[in-house]
């Protein structure tokens, strides 16, 4: 993957470091480094672990908005017939690796909880993440440039001879296009589901909200505020034992 | 035309804060409102905007046409503003918070909860998806395979949605 991970390892904990044997040296408890010496733990977790963290603080090069609409605008004009959770992600951690699987998914998680289009929340959320305001509205803007525009002149069309301007054929390639676009998102859970589901209390709980939602039938935000404490609890045993 | 663009902006972003779960759990009120009360459009009309606007991303776009009906272009706009733009603002100021929230501990704990939480929901909600709309069996292989295809090989999702697209043409409905 590109160097943007690989940027924040070094620098920032190198830094810590400095400043904490500064701290140690001047003992100035006020310093930069005092919550290092509340919390020791910190330099000795697994590089990995620091890796995620920083990145997620602070990018070490957050992208231009510039770059940051190309990449929505890219995701907006491909995801036409669904998919779209699967493009974001193809684009943003894959593609472009602003954001981790980590963040992603904690992301994605926040954005169901927040009422409204999920992928416009998850949109705002990255785009702010990496760029503040400006970021958002940038993100959102790109997401909605190319759809937009569409659905005006179809709407236009639509409007000016009161009839569907799909054809049977057309209609038959969009539920296509939709069940394709429907393969793409589960597969997007189905990867990511093989790099972190990997113990088995975590399997557990997407496992029941795969049965509650998509077999039974339960509504989504019911089982999300069920299913987040049950998690929660699941994590805090897990780091118990 | 001031008047009606207001109703536009009240309705839709009161419906914008409901929408729990996405744009789907207001479209029966959403059909209530600009048919029975505004009358901006027909029943039938309504339905025809729910097909022309299910294949644009992402999804609760029908409001853009309801608008557009119902005030023109300028209409649109504001339906699309007034639809995104209050949910936008608060899904903003949960990911601030998140931010802020730097290393703590319970943030750690609640990422490291949410990620199994998160995967069961994308792949529930395309099982959901596919349960809903029509889905005969030709539509439900083209799904499978499409899981298959791009869970296990480096396949680029557009080939395989054209392919998709092209197989229900020639073969479909």
């Amino acid at each position: 993957m590109p160097s943007a991970n690989d940027d924040g390892i070094g620098s920032p904990l190198i830094g810590h470091l400095e400043r904490r044997k500064q701290a140690i040296a001047t003992k100035d408890w006020r310093s930069p480094g005092k919550h290092l010496m509340i919390f020791p733990r910190l330099p000795v977790c697994s590089l990995k672990r620091l890796n995620g963290r920083m990145s997620n603080r602070s990018a070490p090069r957050p992208p231009s908005l510039a770059a940051l609409f190309l990449s929505f605008l890219t995701i907006g004009s491909t995801s036409f017939g669904g998919g779209l959770l699967g493009w974001i992600r193809r684009e943003l951690v894959e593609r472009r690796a602003w954001i981790d699987d980590t963040q992603f998914l904690v992301y994605y998680g926040l954005s169901q909880m927040v009422p409204g289009a999920t992928n416009v929340n998850l949109s705002v959320i990255i785009g702010s993440q990496l760029r503040g305001v400006a970021g958002a509205l940038t993100a959102v803007a790109g997401l909605l440039l190319v759809p937009l525009v569409i659905l005006l002149t179809l709407g236009a069309f639509y409007f000016a001879t009161s009839d569907l301007p799909a054809s049977h054929r057309i209609n038959a390639a969009l539920v296509g296009a939709g069940a394709a676009a429907i393969g793409f998102n589960i597969a997007t859970g189905l990867r990511l589901g093989q790099r972190s589901l990997r113990r088995i209390g975590p399997l557990l709980v997407a496992a029941a909200i795969i049965v509650g939602i998509g077999v039974l039938g339960l509504p989504l935000l019911e089982v999300v505020v069920v299913m987040v404490p049950v998690s929660l609890v699941v994590t805090l045993i897990e780091r118990a034992a | 035309m001031i008047a009606t663009l207001l109703q536009i902006a009240a309705m839709f972003s009161l419906l914008s804060l409901l929408a729990f779960g996405g744009g789907a759990a207001v479209l029966p009120d959403m059909q209530r409102q600009a048919v029975q009360l505004h009358h901006w459009i027909t029943s039938r009309e309504f339905l025809d905007m729910f097909a022309l606007s299910r294949a644009v991303p992402p999804g609760s776009m029908i409001v853009v046409l309801i608008g557009q009906k119902a005030a023109g272009l300028l209409g649109g706009l504001v339906a699309l503003i007034a639809m995104f733009g209050p949910s936008s603002m608060l899904a903003f100021v949960v990911g601030r918070f998140w931010h802020r929230a730097g290393g703590a501990a319970w943030r750690e704990a609640l990422e490291q909860a949410l990620a199994p939480v998160s995967i069961g929901l994308t792949i529930a909600s395309g099982i959901a998806l596919a349960r809903s709309t029509e889905h005969d069996w030709l539509a439900y292989g083209v799904t499978g395979a499409t899981t298959l295809l791009l869970t296990f090989t480096r396949a680029h999702p557009l080939v395989v949605m054209g392919c998709g697209a092209v197989a229900l043409a020639l073969v479909g409905v």
